[in-house]
């Protein structure tokens, strides 16, 4: 009996796994982690907690996975000081956390040489960069390793990174780069470039690096490089678009979010989608930096309904509506799909793009076009045809498939990538966090947002000017102070008169 | 909190509407957080949602069919005695006071208004606004619509930690050039601590999208005569008897140097960063 009664214990535990989950739990306050998974031509990279995977395309579904490795500091800016060093490290004390978390990860094939570069940002600030041949076909069975060839620190941690191209002088005619850099995004707004590899050539020192732009008094939290713009989002409902590398020059601002911009993506040509934390997807023609349209994201508490409005027309949202704070958002490769994810739902939305007859931007509408049914999905990716998700353990990866009614369906037990990663996730017994967004201990809020003083209890905004009393108070000092004075002189008088 | 509202309703404010404000009454602390996140600032989700017409009431366009936007911005302007000089000085443009103190942003408001009322018909283009320059400028300013911006005396920041608070640096001066119309904007800059004007160079030669003027150059500017001896800073400065250092750089319509892979990590381009720098 005693047996069953534990097991029935462990079994009514399993059970509760509500549709919303609303409590978080406490050990999972501080994790920030963005940009968890990212794809190129050939390659995956996911990142589970604090380790890192590469998964090379091989054959036609078979992929070699190779672990990427902390690196130690190989190479490394201008040591710290003791003082700085023994701060952080009783910081990562007392907030329990693992200095090797993964913030973000970015992945990409190198025109230059037949190479996959890949960048993984910690939370200690060390950003490592590892090389990998794309030909590497010996290891499928066994997961191989990877070391960094380069590791950089960067002066805050890093939200969001992606791998660029600068053109050479000679080359200009020619489309191809020369330089591969990596961009990372800080949380102290700046952007920064990185050399990816030590050439003679180009870069003497490893402490090398580049500013580019800066978001001042913000924090970023997307990054995008199309051709010759950047894209960059921050906390502040902006996205700044800036010719590249020319980053010194501001080409024009996207504004209307009406709170922080949680992700972007950009299609090559015209369109840019941004996410925010008032909880619309918006969809901007970047050529003009207008709003195209703008959709509300919201569900009913039991079923599923979502309500779009176009512009300028606001559509009122019933009492029962939840609101959904998107999180993450991209296009598919041919740019008529929009996938997006929210913040601790279970659910992949998927919206169509329907251009308009005669071609122009204003007739374009976007309509939902399927919800998937997936446990808590912390990234996605469009690779080739799938839309691969990253998501909590038990399963921890998740592959989709568009079939014959052109709906993704899961391709679970055909898809041999999604094998191999639920293996690791389950041999390591990884614990994947809650939420990509970060929460503040105290107040347990999310740390992008305003803390504003008006939600504060009994605060009343100080308008000292408003305060008459203050004038009469010194006009009745000054009639004291002068009375005094003419007593003083008075009694001095008559000091001098009794003398 | 109702017995100051029944003292309120009995005293009122301390300046009434047209009458000159005491400095007195309306001193503030120098040095404010730039970088908060926390403050609450009102601004509008787009430049062309804003309303002017607020901050100058009897100020007609020449042409009909253009709203009247701000041309000059004073950024930091304390207790608005540049202001209030560029007013009669420039009065064909639009003149923006921006201040992020409270208090001396509604100092700098209520001498406008009496400056208003004294000399009827002047300083209608003058105004202030509190706001944080830092973050909204993109809300309040389209593209290429300023003329001039001046930053006199602005806070020295000397920790170094506190660098990326000052109002000129890499990051800023980049939007500024957003802001300025190329060939004709004029970015000013004026300080008393030497340190901060060999910064302020530093940086701003080191942008590719501002040029230098030369000594004959600024004689000729007028605003520079302004800005030297009518800011409030400045005639504090002139009393105590130390040098005041100044600099004027002008928006060019093509960046000076083209960034490619040969010259991205070069020592000596705009922001590149190595081991022993600042």
């Amino acid at each position: 009996y005693f047996y069953i009664y534990l097991i029935s214990i462990v079994v009514s535990i399993l059970h509760q796994l509500p549709l919303i989950e609303n409590n978080i739990s406490h050990n999972r306050y501080f994790k920030n982690m963005k940009e968890l998974i990212s794809v190129s031509k050939d390659a995956i990279i996911v990142a589970m907690n604090d380790q890192a995977y590469v998964a090379v395309a091989t054959a036609e579904d078979d992929f070699s996975l190779i672990q990427l490795l902390c690196g130690t500091s190989l190479h490394t800016k201008s040591a710290p000081t003791v003082d700085s060093s023994h701060e952080e490290k009783r910081q990562f004390e007392t907030n329990n956390i693992d200095c090797n978390q993964i913030q973000a990860v970015a992945i990409t094939s190198s025109n230059a040489n037949d190479r996959i570069y890949c960048a993984v940002s910690r939370y200690d600030k060390s950003l490592s960069i590892y090389s990998m041949s794309n030909n590497d076909t010996t290891n499928i069975k066994e997961t191989s390793e990877a070391a960094p060839i380069l590791v950089h620190k960067t002066n805050k941690r890093c939200s969001a990174l992606e791998f660029a191209n600068i053109s050479s002088d000679n080359d200009s005619s020619n489309g191809r780069g020369v330089l591969d850099v990596i961009v990372a995004a800080d949380l102290a707004g700046d952007v920064h470039a990185f050399p990816v590899e030590l050439l003679d050539t180009i870069t003497t020192k490893v402490g090398q690096k580049r500013f580019l732009l800066g978001h001042t008094a913000s924090m970023l939290t997307s990054l995008k490089i199309v051709h010759d713009k950047i894209f960059t989002a921050d906390r502040d409902e902006k996205v700044r678009v800036s010719s590249f590398p020319q980053t010194f020059e501001v080409l024009g601002y996207l504004l209307g979010n009406e709170s922080y911009v949680t992700d972007i993506d950009v299609k090559q040509d015209k369109y840019c989608v941004t996410v925010s934390g008032d909880c619309t997807m918006r969809l901007w023609d970047y050529r003009t930096y207008q709003e195209i349209l703008c959709i509300h994201l919201s569900r009913e508490l039991n079923g599923e309904s979502c309500q779009v409005s176009n512009n300028e027309q606001g559509v009122d949202e019933p009492q029962k509506n939840v609101r959904c704070l998107p999180v993450r958002v991209c296009f598919n490769p041919e740019g008529n799909l929009i996938a997006v994810i929210f913040n601790i739902m279970n659910c992949v939305d998927i919206y169509a793009i329907k251009e308009s007859k005669g071609g122009e931007v204003s007739g374009v509408q976007v309509e939902k076009m399927q919800s998937i049914q997936c446990l808590k999905p912390l990234g996605m990716a469009f690779f080739r045809d799938d839309l691969i998700v990253l998501t909590v353990e038990p399963k921890y990866f998740m592959c989709f498939r568009r079939n014959g009614d052109d709906e993704f369906a899961d391709q679970e037990h055909q898809c041999k990538l999604v094998d191999s990663v639920r293996c690791i996730g389950e041999k390591n017994g990884i614990d994947m966090p809650e939420s990509i967004l970060e929460m503040d201990g105290a107040t347990g809020k999310i740390k992008l947002e305003r803390n504003m003083k008006d939600e504060i209890e009994g605060f009343v905004e100080h308008k000292p000017w408003l305060e008459g009393k203050r004038v009469q108070r010194k006009r009745e000092k000054e009639k004291r102070r002068k009375k005094r004075r003419l007593e003083e002189l008075a009694n001095q008088e008559d000091g001098n008169v009794e003398r | 909190m109702t017995k100051t509202d029944n003292e309120d309703e009995e005293y009122g404010p301390i300046t009434a509407e047209g009458e000159m404000p005491q400095k007195k009454f309306y001193r503030s602390r120098a040095h404010c957080n730039p970088l908060s996140h926390n403050d609450t600032f009102e601004y509008p989700s787009h430049p062309s949602k804003m309303d002017w017409s607020s901050h100058y009431p009897n100020l007609t366009s020449s042409d009909p069919l253009k709203k009247i936007v701000p041309t000059v911005l004073d950024v930091g302007c304390g207790f608005g005695g540049l202001t209030i000089a560029l007013s009669t000085l420039l009065p064909q443009q639009v003149i923006l006071g921006l201040e992020i103190r409270a208090k001396v942003a509604e100092y700098v408001r209520l001498r406008i208004v009496a400056h208003r009322k004294e000399y009827p018909g002047k300083y209608q283009n003058a105004s202030v606004l509190r706001s944080n320059t830092m973050k909204f400028m993109p809300n309040f300013f389209e593209k290429s619509s300023l003329e001039k911006i001046f930053f006199c005396f602005p806070d020295p920041h000397f920790k170094k930690k506190n660098h990326p608070r000052r109002i000129v640096s890499d990051r800023l001066l980049s939007e500024y050039a957003f802001f300025l119309k190329p060939n004709v904007g004029r970015l000013y800059c004026i300080t008393d601590v030497e340190d901060l004007h060999n910064w302020h160079v530093k940086h701003c030669r080191a942008h590719p999208l501002f040029r230098e003027l030369t000594q004959e150059e600024m004689d000729q500017d007028p605003c520079v005569k302004a800005m030297y001896s009518k800011t409030e800073e400045g005639k504090k400065v002139e009393r105590s008897g130390t040098n005041k250092y100044y600099a004027v750089y002008q928006r060019v319509a093509a960046p000076t140097v083209l960034i490619t892979a040969e010259n991205f990590f070069d020592a000596d381009g705009y922001g590149v960063i190595s081991e022993n720098d600042s």
